[in-house]
């Protein structure tokens, strides 16, 4: 969508926001909202404790917090290379993640195109739609398995 | 009146003024809002839930006559005494001074605060001489099936 | 309007700043850090300062848990249990830091993937991508350390099995676990090392990184997603 303001043959387009006050002050209402979510998410399901920690007694389902059991369910899933050699599925269910998360860290060398609009690399929408699918699919897996 | 208003809005000074000053109060109470919980969670619980409950400090064997024992009541120190002049009593061990732990001079069969000579009575915690400007507390004392129980404080 | 005019906190307000100004400009450094570019077609969501204030939220809710906290395996959980119980509000602090931990990584990733989106990593804005990918895994690690100070089940277990995770790696994999551990099993070993990381050493690698990517969007202004940079 193009901004109107640019199609304005009269008053030259202002390209440019301040970013005091203006940007800080939408930034501001924005942490003011947070706090608030904070807080009431805080009332509403406040944190939890299971009982003492218990060295003898693993309790049933036994699961890393949310953000790391897409990795821990790779490397469950990771199995399925065993027809590579009995240490593949460790080796891999590790080696994978760890060289996608140095493909992540140096994307700026990887995708070296010019810049343009968001719509105009659909390359890289894709890319990004397909990772954030096998993650949100691996966590909700490693959460109902 | 209706003027009034209509010409007061009108103003555009004053308006910024009105809108400043409603920006204010609201920065100042979500500050305020802010530091209650932070300030009353500094604040240090009186923890002694377990005050009045009577705390057994051992059997009555223990207090051997013209001694005075310090025990531990609820992590604070109290001093049980056993004199001929009034048998067993009990009394906090902080003196009213400037805090030391007193102890029993056998000698002078009396409790003495080691900091600046204070002495107190083994019978009604009174000062007998020195700084101590108040007497020291004075706790019950139970003796229940040959147990000493310290219980709440007297007077 | 003359100075003399101005209302009371006005008026000791700019007699202050022109005291410091007299010594060490400050009008000045304000004005030049408060100048940032920001095209007016950047959308930022605000998605990294929301990430800002929830680190701040953090710093300011585990300061106050470590007021109460007691970081061994005997007292650690009832030290939980005081805080949730009896101190006043400690509930609050302890949820927030909670909550704000896991907003603290949603809007983490949600900001790496607005600035994937747009493209915004591209040149010249390299280091400013890398320097955030840091920042995300020290938030990370802030996360897998953070969870094992409760000292309940599920903090022992979660680490013991994150931790074991390492020994796949080939070769050194033990080693690593064991490093992570601080011996080869969780331990009060272990709580003493995690609480290090989690209360010293993340929080001044965040901060130093956290300097480092502001002071290059102040140097480079917002991108503008819509349009190739000529400079």
């Amino acid at each position: 969508m193009s901004d109107p303001i640019q199609r304005d043959p009269v008053t030259p387009p202002k390209q440019t926001l301040p970013f005091w006050p203006h940007y800080v002050l939408s930034e501001l209402i924005a942490w003011y909202v947070i706090l608030g979510l904070l807080v009431t998410l805080s009332a509403i399901l406040p944190a939890g404790l299971e009982d003492r920690a218990n060295p003898l007694l693993t309790p049933e389902h036994v699961k890393p917090e949310w953000y790391f059991l897409s990795v821990y369910q790779f490397l469950k899933v990771a199995a399925v290379f065993s027809f590579l050699g009995s240490e593949a599925p460790r080796l891999l269910g590790i080696a994978i993640p760890g060289v996608l998360l140095a493909m992540l860290f140096f994307l700026p060398f990887l995708d070296r195109g010019t810049k343009k609009p968001a719509r105009q690399r659909p390359v890289m929408l894709l890319v990004v739609a397909v990772t954030l699918i096998v993650l949100i699919a691996l966590t909700l897996w490693g959460q109902y398995s | 009146m209706t003027q009034s208003v209509s010409s007061l809005s009108n103003t555009p000074a004053t308006r910024r003024g009105f809108i400043q000053f409603l920006l204010g109060f609201s920065v100042i109470s979500t500050v305020i809002g802010m530091l209650t919980p932070v300030i009353a969670y500094l604040l240090p619980k009186n923890a002694n839930a377990n005050a009045g409950v009577p705390v057994d400090v051992g059997k009555v064997e223990t207090f051997q006559p013209n001694t005075g024992t310090i025990v531990s009541v609820n992590d604070k120190p109290v001093i049980v005494v056993q004199s001929k002049a009034g048998g067993l009593k009990a009394f906090s061990a902080i003196c009213t001074h400037l805090g030391c732990v007193v102890s029993w001079d056998a000698r002078k069969s009396s409790i003495q605060c080691p900091c600046h000579d204070g002495f107190f009575n083994p019978v009604t915690g009174a000062v007998m001489s020195g700084p101590p400007p108040k007497p020291l507390t004075q706790y019950e004392v139970v003796v229940k099936e040959g147990k000493v129980l310290i219980g709440k404080v007297l007077g | 309007m003359t100075q003399s005019t101005r209302a009371f906190p006005r008026r000791w307000f700019d007699a202050t700043m022109d005291w410091f100004d007299e010594r060490i400009a400050l009008r000045q450094l304000i004005a030049a850090s408060l100048h940032v570019v920001i095209p007016r077609r950047a959308h930022t969501y605000y998605l990294g300062g929301i990430t800002l204030f929830l680190f701040a939220s953090q710093a300011v809710t585990g300061i106050l848990l470590s007021l109460y906290y007691q970081p061994t395996p005997e007292s650690a959980y009832n030290s939980i249990l005081y805080i949730m119980n009896q101190v006043n509000f400690g509930w609050l602090m302890r949820s927030v830091h909670a909550w704000g931990a896991n907003l603290m990584i949603i809007f983490c990733v949600l900001h790496l993937l607005r600035v994937a989106v747009q493209g915004a990593y591209k040149k010249p804005r390299e280091i400013t991508w890398m320097v955030g990918m840091g920042l995300l895994f020290i938030t990370l690690g802030f996360g897998f350390t953070g969870y094992l100070l409760p000292w309940d089940q599920r903090a022992f277990w979660a680490t013991t099995v994150g931790t074991e995770i390492a020994s796949a790696v080939p070769l050194v994999g033990e080693a690593i676990r064991d490093f992570l551990r601080a011996g080869a099993d969780v331990s009060a070993l272990t709580l003493s090392r995690f609480l290090g990381v989690h209360m010293l050493i993340l929080p001044a690698s965040l901060v130093g990184l956290l300097l480092v990517h502001l002071l290059i969007i102040h140097q480079q202004g917002l991108a503008d997603p819509h349009a190739t940079e000529e400079q």
